[in-house]
């Protein structure tokens, strides 16, 4: 189990981890949540990070520092906001992040990333 | 011919024609409290369902309380297989709600899911689903929800089974869409003045009683009372005369009056119309045949005692089965109510005259409008069905000229018997008698003279045509006798 990759949510709300460990769940697929820089770390250390999903509503500018980690570990990530905005996206684009998407995701849309970046 | 599936409900079967037709889906809308969720039950535990798996899928109640709301009527859900899909307390009370999804799209596949497991494992032949509006929360859109009712549907009836399933319409969420993909639509209404009615707007495959019926709601359930479709009812009957054991009132009858006619009786008030009537009653229960009077006005003991002190025995036609008194209280019955009481003396207790006391009282106390179209059907069903009808007719004028009828429904009878008080100047004497006599009478001839009735405690009496009558139908009669009269 330790292996097989992970997908690492990043949110500060439990919530919303638990449904995505429920949804993606169902497929198989394995959640580990995050709701700050040293969780992050944490989860990188004890689990081998297939995918990033980050949602930057709720945190800080800090929470861009957690993209950077992530590009320097070649984990490819998708962002999250909470409303569409042209300045995410081309923030979340600067930082290498795959796709940026906004609340609330299609569960179809979200499978589809999610797939296509656990099987490279 | 398909095999019905009773809704459990007898009154409802008969709008039905029968019932609802089997491997069909059937929308039951209505507001809050209508009674969908008690029709539910009377589908799911009614008569015809031995053998049958009843399955309630239910969205908004627990199905405990559910269990419980069916006891409490008498309806028995020991074999009803329940689906609980009824939120939680678990929903309220966590802290947080997640954003990251619609709810709609993460609920939606574990509840289709567990009901296609549910369905899977009960093999349900009648499905009562409570709310299909609920469904419409967990679609992301009208197209998206009425695509996933339709197959919802399909995958139901692709199982054979019969399904009912119910909408909450309101402004915001209009269920015009289901209504278009149901085979069938019942529809529970109050209308003021009526109450509770019940009516079927759409039934694909079979024809179906049209209109509203009125319906109760009871510690019992539900209860349907079907308005009269009277060419749905008749019976094959000799078309003979009836006497009412008044020699000369037979008389003038030319015999009596024809089974399956409607007589009205009209006069003002006390003149002895109603002891006319039961006059025929009296015969017929000599004849061993049973008579119903429904009385809107006067109280049932009252009319007992004044029938007896005319020699009427109306205690023992009652216990003999041969006559039924029945007071109707004001707002008591809808008007297919009333009806479907009748039905039931006519068509379960051979009742072969009917009495309607009077046509005024009927007007009053029972519930609604339009009462002159349900009396109109009332008689031809009891034509149609071979009873003799007697409608009492309540002039308000003691004098004055002869009006056939206060409520315009003359049309209505075959046969009219009218009352009236006339002047008898004997000699230097001046007394108020009575007058009877025939002022339309269809399928025979008739005596067209008026004549004299005595009521006495011997009984009713009528004697030989009057002479030296000044009038009959102008204002007070007045007949000047040169010969003194015997008082009987």
């Amino acid at each position: 189990m330790a292996d097989e990759a992970v997908i690492l949510a990043v949110n500060d709300k439990p919530a919303n981890v638990n449904v995505l460990r429920d949804v993606l769940g169902r497929s198989g697929y394995q959640v580990i949540g995050a709701s700050s820089a040293g969780e992050v770390e944490t989860a990188l250390k004890e689990h081998s990070v297939g995918v990033g999903l980050i949602d930057i509503s709720g945190f800080g500018r800090d929470v861009w520092a957690i993209c950077d980690r992530l590009r320097d570990e070649e984990v490819p990530f998708l962002v999250i906001s909470a409303r569409q905005s042209a300045a995410v996206e081309h923030e979340s684009e600067s930082r290498g992040s795959a796709a940026t998407m906004s609340k609330p995701l299609g569960i179809d849309d979200l499978f589809a990333f999610v797939r296509s970046l656990m099987e490279r | 011919m398909a095999q019905r599936v009773s809704t459990g409900i007898a009154g409802l079967d008969e709008v039905l024609a029968g019932g609802l037709l089997p491997g069909r889906a059937y929308l039951l809308r209505g507001g809050p409290g209508a009674g969908k969720t008690t029709l539910g039950f009377h589908f799911l535990t009614g008569a015809g369902s031995d053998g049958e798996k009843p399955l309630l899928v239910t969205l908004r109640e627990p199905e405990d309380q559910m269990r419980a709301n069916a006891k409490s009527m008498g309806l028995d859900t020991a074999r009803v297989e329940f689906l609980d899909l009824s939120p939680t307390s678990e929903f309220f009370a966590e802290a947080e709600a997640y954003d990251i999804f619609h709810p709609a799209d993460v609920e939606r596949v574990p509840t289709t899911e567990r009901i296609v497991q549910r369905v899977e494992e009960v093999a349900p032949t009648r499905i009562f689903l409570d709310s299909m509006t609920q469904f419409r929360y967990l679609a992301s859109d009208a197209h998206q929800f009425r695509k996933q009712v339709l197959s919802f549907l399909r995958f139901l009836l692709e199982r054979d089974a019969t399904v009912v399933f119910t909408s909450e319409a309101s402004a915001e969420a209009p269920d015009d869409d289901l209504r278009f993909l149901a085979d069938g639509v019942i529809e529970l209404e109050w209308i003021p003045e009526l109450g509770r009615t019940i009516a079927a707007t759409k039934f694909r495959g079979s024809r179906f009683l049209e209109g509203r019926h009125s319906m109760r709601l009871t510690d019992t359930g539900m209860q349907v009372f079907p308005a009269l479709a009277p060419l749905d009812h008749t019976v094959p009957f000799e078309r003979e005369l009836i006497t009412s054991g008044i020699g000369g009132l037979d008389d003038i009858l030319r015999g009596g009056i024809t089974r399956g006619t409607t007589t009205i009786i009209s006069g003002p008030s006390g003149v002895g119309k109603t002891s006319v009537g039961m006059n025929f009653m009296k015969e017929a229960a000599a004849r061993g045949e049973r008579s119903v009077i429904y009385t809107f006005e006067e109280e049932a003991e009252a009319l007992l005692f004044r029938s007896e002190r005319i020699g009427i025995p109306v205690r023992e036609m009652i216990d003999k089965g041969t006559l039924a008194l029945r007071k109707v209280e004001p707002l008591q019955f809808t008007p297919d109510e009333f009806a479907q009481l009748v039905r039931r003396e006519v068509e379960e207790n051979a009742a072969r005259i009917v009495m309607i006391d009077s046509m005024s009282g009927y007007r009053v106390s029972l519930q609604g409008r339009d009462l002159v179209t349900h009396l109109h059907a009332l008689s031809k069903y009891l034509q149609n069905m071979g009873v003799a009808t007697l409608l009492i007719d309540e002039i308000d004028q003691a004098v004055g000229r002869l009006q056939i009828s206060g409520a315009s429904i003359s049309y209505l009878a075959d046969n009219v018997i009218f009352l009236r008080y006339m002047e008898a100047r004997i000699g230097d004497r001046l007394e108020l008698r009575k007058g009877i006599g025939v002022l339309k009478k269809r399928l025979s001839d008739f005596d067209k003279t008026l004549r004299e009735l005595v009521i006495s405690g011997r009984g009713l009496e009528v004697g030989p045509p009057i002479i030296g009558l000044t009038t009959i139908l102008g204002e007070l009669p007045v007949w000047v006798d040169d010969t003194e009269r015997s008082n009987e």
